[in-house]
């Protein structure tokens, strides 16, 4: 799966995606075809590239950032010239101006980038290039065919200018020399570009992997991203936080609680009340891996994970009623799908959302009791919710700590009840689940004779 | 001429024509020739699609707009291979137009060049301030036209080209240009949000008295008659990014409390509708506010229509004169 498919499925991806900073079409073409790695040595130097990237924006002053950005901003993509070269085509000056102005660009950020010290940003500069795009040694950012390409070019420039005041038939005449001119002259500059065609197009993904390396280390002072370490056997996150949730609260005024997280080869089961953040854990779970192995940095205060084949997740409804699924068949046939490839027995992570919870809860608790033993097999890594109780099968059982403060007077305002949280994850040693749901429907204020009728 | 020396105190200017044909480009041709006697480095662009070399309503031939050297002029990919004069490419836009990306460039001689430009007006604002950083003026062929979105509003003065193209009666061009500059005259939008209103570019728009701005989930003017219960049922101040139409003033007239309507549009070229129907929403203590103000300078007559007759200048602008408090030129004299 590349970049560009991941946002589209995940949505929460998406959203650190349009905060990622992009600047130039090269960088944004670049991470849209990076595949989620499983490649360890790629990652890491991932991860260093953004540290680096990181260490020397911190290190320069507002002016240089600006001028850094705005040179990226001015970079153009000249894959598709290259192409055209390569293929014996020749440029018009609008494609010759785009490789000059690229050439000078690779100047310009050699010098801006003098201090960060990294040989795989160092730039070729081209100046064989630049003076053959630059006959007059002007230095500026512009090109046509000079007349200093063809002694002839002046005069009959200057004899069509004159004549064109006039209407002397050779005026045609002198307008056609003057563009086969200038075709000779574009042909004999593509031919002397041809043999720079691998140099440049090196270039172009140097600035590119620049790029990236810029906007993700702009993201992790952004939210405050850490780098995460990889290993084989675990996925463990000590304050894990969601940025996208975070960002969403803090306009609200309100804060984010981290929570700590470990998983290993057994089935994690969530158990907790309403509201606890079960399902945010999940997502959060999913973004933090999708960001670790797409070369990112993650939202923790530390991380030590390990490298999935991929995320298998079934939160939320797919209810699709022109298909004809209900929400039960369409969530049974997604686990369905993860349960096949888990027993493929690659890695994987599994996050699903209160499993069978569509059903009765007596075939409920089975689905899901078969499901974790099922998925003990693979070797994936898996965190199941549930409001279930009387799971026999064997997992790590943790619970959402949940409401602090139990002499809260209704009716309370959804946004206060979050405050009377505790989100983090303990270790439940019952067999018992969390009845609390009774309590948050009285705090939240539901109709009294509904409220008795039940009891 | 009296008028150029008026230009000279402005960054940016637009000419913009009542129609097709109305003159606005020779008009153009002669300020362009006019500021390069008092050696001004000019800038040019257009507003959207406009280089067709046979106009493609009337196919009456479209004229080109002569530089002279060391000039810029901005158009577009496929119009600047149709150039007839030698310059030098300084700047490829990112983002594209119908006719491809576009191109700054800068003359090394004298020549013909056609005009394409950003049909959005942030884009258009931005080319402006990038041009007017390089030239000491920004000239834009302007279009009054619900094609485009961009508004030549945003330049600091405005042109106005007229003439027989509008009607063969010279009764009727007094009027519609007059109502036109009456158009203009009206005030800008000042409230607080105005900052966040530039970006918006569709939809309907309620804006409370606490300076609130509501979305009307309305999709098109045109499909107005559909939502005719949602438009009125937050505020009687509507912010309408695209045009004020016959059909929208319709609707405030059938209204039973029909009075004291504010409506904000991005400026007096997205107004479409009769006359009479914006004389009776005025009248009902209706107000039009614009988020872009005009500063029309001059106007120009043409007495020449494409369909081959010609009008009396004479008493043409006369009549203009006695309804517009503006400097009236006829486009046939200031070219001697």
């Amino acid at each position: 799966m590349n970049f560009k498919q991941a946002i589209n499925e995940n949505a929460q991806l998406k959203a650190m995606y349009e905060r990622l900073v992009i600047k130039t079409s090269m960088g944004r073409d670049m991470l849209f075809n990076m595949e989620f790695s499983t490649d360890k040595d790629f990652l890491t130097k991932q991860y260093e590239l953004t540290s680096k990237c990181q260490k020397f924006l911190s290190s320069i002053n507002n002016n240089k950032k600006m001028l850094l950005e705005c040179v990226l901003y001015d970079i153009h993509n000249i894959s598709g010239s290259l192409k055209l070269i390569e293929r014996n085509e020749i440029l018009d000056d609008i494609g010759l101006f785009e490789i000059k102005a690229f050439c000078l660009a690779c100047c310009e950020l050699n010098k801006l980038l003098k201090n960060l010290d990294y040989k795989d940003f160092l730039l070729n500069e081209f100046t064989d290039i630049i003076n053959l795009l630059d006959p007059e040694g002007n230095k500026v950012r512009q090109f046509y065919v000079y007349n200093a390409y063809d002694t002839r070019l002046s005069n009959l420039r200057s004899e069509f200018e004159k004549l064109k005041q006039t209407d002397d038939n050779q005026v045609a005449n002198i307008y056609n020399e003057i563009l086969e001119i200038e075709t000779i002259v574009r042909k004999e500059i593509c031919s002397k570009i041809r043999p720079k065609i691998a140099e440049l197009q090196k270039a172009v993904s140097q600035i590119a992997l620049l790029d990236i390396s810029v906007a993700k280390a702009e993201l992790n002072v952004l939210f405050n991203l850490t780098k995460p370490k990889i290993n084989d056997s675990g996925i463990t996150y000590k304050k894990i936080f969601n940025p996208i949730v975070q960002e969403h609260l803090k306009k609200h005024g309100k804060t984010f609680q981290p929570i700590d997280i470990n998983i290993d080869n057994r089935t994690m089961l969530i158990t907790g009340a309403n509201m606890a953040g079960k399902t945010v854990i999940l997502k959060t779970l999913a973004l933090n891996q999708y960001l670790a192995q797409f070369g990112f940095f993650v939202a923790s205060e530390s991380a030590d994970i390990c490298l999935t084949e991929g995320i298998l997740t079934s939160i939320g409804d797919n209810q699709d009623e022109n298909q004809g699924l209900s929400s039960f068949a369409s969530e049974i046939l997604t686990l369905n799908n993860i349960v096949k490839q888990v027993k493929t027995k690659k890695r994987y992570l599994v996050l699903a959302d209160e499993l069978a919870r569509t059903t009765n809860p007596i075939e409920g608790i089975k689905l899901l009791n078969g499901f974790i033993t099922t998925v003990n097999l693979g070797n994936s890594f898996a965190v199941v919710t549930t409001h279930y109780s009387n799971i026999t099968a064997s997992c790590l059982r943790m619970r959402v700590k949940g409401f602090i403060n139990k002499n809260l007077t209704p009716p309370v305002s959804i946004a206060n009840l979050s405050d009377n949280i505790d989100y983090s994850l303990i270790e439940d040693t019952s067999n018992e689940i969390p009845t609390e749901a009774l309590n948050l429907c009285r705090l939240l204020g539901v109709d009294e004779t509904w409220l008795n009728n039940c009891n | 001429m009296p008028f150029i020396s008026n230009l000279l105190n402005y960054k940016s200017i637009s000419f913009v024509g009542m129609e097709k044909n109305a003159g606005k480009t020779e008009v153009l041709n002669y300020v362009i020739k006019r500021l390069n006697d008092y050696n001004k480095k000019i800038a040019v662009t257009s507003i959207g699609i406009d280089g067709e070399t046979l106009d493609q309503v009337t196919q009456t031939s479209k004229p080109r707009v002569f530089m002279y050297p060391d000039s810029l002029f901005v158009t577009s990919e496929k119009l600047y291979s149709k150039k007839e004069i030698v310059s030098a490419v300084e700047d490829v836009s990112h983002y594209g137009t119908s006719l491809g990306r576009l191109i700054t460039a800068r003359t090394k001689s004298f020549g013909n060049v056609m005009l394409s430009g950003p049909t959005d007006t942030i884009r258009l604002k931005q080319l402006i301030d990038y041009m007017a950083d390089k030239s000491d003026i920004c000239l834009i062929d302007g279009a009054l036209s619900r094609k485009s979105f961009a508004s030549p509003s945003i330049t600091e003065a405005m042109i106005l080209s007229t003439g027989a193209v509008v009607s063969a009666s010279i009764e009727k061009i007094v009027q519609k240009t007059a109502s036109i500059y009456e158009m203009t005259k009206l005030p800008e939008y000042n409230g607080s949000i105005k900052e966040q209103l530039f970006n918006i570019k569709h939809g309907v728009f309620a804006i409370t008295e606490n300076n609130e701005l509501i979305d009307l989930k309305i999709p098109s003017m045109l499909m107005l008659q559909k939502y005719k219960d949602v438009i009125f049922s937050k505020s009687k101040t509507l912010f309408v990014p695209g045009m004020i139409t016959d059909k929208l003033l319709e609707l405030i007239a059938t209204q039973k409390d029909k009075n004291d309507f504010t409506l904000i549009t991005k400026d007096f070229t997205h107004i479409f509708t009769n006359e009479l129907n914006i004389r009776n929403f005025l009248r009902n203590g209706g107000k039009i506010q614009y988020l872009y103000k005009t500063n029309l300078l001059a106007i120009t007559f043409n007495p020449f229509s494409p369909q081959g007759y010609i009008l009396d200048s004479r008493q043409a602008i006369d009549k203009l004169r006695k309804k517009i408090p503006l400097p009236i030129h006829n486009i046939r004299e200031i070219n001697n």
